[in-house]
């Protein structure tokens, strides 16, 4: 159940991704929705969900550039590997703690990539123009994380119930 | 529990490795797309095609409301310039027929306008903040090839990076890794307009080391100069925009930049039109 639940997970934020997001955009940033779902299910399902959702979106959204192939993978399979270790130690329907966490996620991968693409391009560094970005995307994200954490949560309890009926069997 | 969590570890350092080569291996765009590129091609691209048709029609009605006040006055302005125009195409028809007989007369090749050109719509668009890249929905068999134009009837678009069977991969002109040949209309001075990430999000490209002895103002209009060099697939003549600003460059007293707004607005783009 759980694999299967993951498994459209991907699917589903990598459509998303591409198709509707680039059409939210505020000032002509997009919200990542991506981050969203990895710093969730990290948080809901721990390391090895949220690392498994974290290195195939970034390997995916990797193809999808078709360059620096593996960039995405890797910070976001340590995003989730790293968030998912707090797993056991927050309480999950605590809505505050996870935003913070998903502030900070945000930042660090926005200003790692930033800083990436700046190198490999050669392109001049704007830390105006990077942090104004960055920070619509941490509100886009806020407001819409604060619509899709409860639906996972709930589905978090739901297979977590289901475990339990089945291994009392 | 010990042993699975050492595995685990073992794991995510295997996949580091593995990743951290092949980021090394792939900083420039690979032309020819792997196996799992293909494979995810081929599973996404029916189904964002399917996602993408409902998304365009409600952003479509969006802006058709929030735009719906400007009509009238766009209507008054459009009739205006239409009269101008008309008279204007009288006298165009007149040079291109001269401008027919003067190429035959030296034997230049044919304009780009004159190439076979295929119509594709877009699929799925950037999903990321530093990187502009989208998908269209024509590819091999349409005839399209790596490093083929992509422009609008309102400008330059981008070129063709990856060819599947039935999509492609657009990288757009704002993004950081194209750089077009170009040149200014008014005086053929040679430039390079190139797409820069601080700009992206403002839909602008950039013109950089414009030394102070080229004339450059404000309005003038950009467009591709077909020499080869820092990117010579760009046929001459294709519209890309106009000069936006002129700032001095903070870095050297000598040379100038300066911001190009495209023809192409990009948020808002459906269709493009590929040259093969």
């Amino acid at each position: 159940m759980k694999q299967l639940f993951i498994a459209i997970t991907i699917v589903l934020t990598y459509i998303l991704q591409t198709t509707l997001m680039p059409e939210i955009t505020v000032f002509g940033v997009q919200p990542d929705l991506c981050l969203i779902i990895i710093c969730s299910i990290a948080f809901l399902f721990g390391s090895t969900s949220g690392g498994v959702v974290g290195f195939f979106l970034g390997i995916m959204l990797d193809f999808y550039y078709g360059r620096s192939i593996g960039i995405n993978a890797l910070l976001f399979l340590y995003i989730g590997v790293f968030l998912g270790s707090f797993n056991k130690k927050v309480f999950k329907d605590n809505y505050l703690v996870i935003l913070v966490f998903m502030i900070f996620t945000t930042f660090l991968y926005e200003t790692i990539l930033y800083f990436y693409v700046a190198f490999v391009y050669s392109q001049q560094v704007d830390l105006l123009v990077m942090l104004s970005n960055i920070g619509i995307v941490i509100l886009l994200n806020s407001i819409i994380s604060f619509f899709v954490y409860p639906i996972l949560l709930k589905i978090n309890l739901g297979l977590e119930i289901d475990r339990n009926i089945f291994s009392k069997r | 529990m010990e042993g699975i969590m050492k595995k685990k570890k073992l794991i995510v350092v295997i996949i580091t490795l593995i990743l951290i080569v092949s980021i090394s291996l792939t900083v420039k765009p690979v032309e020819n797309p792997n196996f799992f590129q293909k494979i995810i091609q081929a599973i996404f691209v029916p189904i964002q095609n399917v996602v993408m048709k409902p998304i365009n029609a409600v952003t479509d009605s969006i802006n058709y409301f929030a735009e719906m006040k400007n009509y009238k006055i766009k209507n008054e302005e459009l009739t205006e310039e239409n009269a101008k125009l008309s008279e204007k195409i009288r006298q165009l028809e007149a040079y291109e027929a001269e401008n027919v007989e003067l190429r035959e007369l030296l034997n230049l090749s044919k304009k780009y306008v004159d190439r076979e050109n295929v119509v594709a719509s877009i699929i799925s668009k950037e999903p990321g903040l530093w990187f502009n890249v989208f998908v269209v929905d024509k590819g091999k068999k349409d005839g399209v090839k790596v490093d083929s134009v992509v422009l609008t009837h309102n400008g330059l678009v981008g070129k063709v990076v990856e060819v599947y069977e039935n999509s492609s991969k657009i990288v757009s002109i704002l993004d950081a890794s194209n750089q077009i040949g170009a040149k200014i209309t008014k005086t053929g001075e040679l430039v390079t307009a190139s797409g820069d990430m601080n700009l992206t999000d403002k839909g602008l490209i950039k013109i950089n080391y414009i030394t102070s002895d080229i004339p450059l103002s404000e309005g003038d209009v950009i467009e591709t100069s077909g020499i080869a060099g820092v990117d010579g697939i760009y046929p001459e003549g294709i519209y890309i925009g106009t000069v936006k600003e002129i700032e001095n460059d903070d870095m050297s007293l000598l040379s100038r930049y300066a911001t190009v707004t495209p023809g192409v607005n990009f948020k808002t783009l459906r269709e493009v039109i590929i040259l093969k």
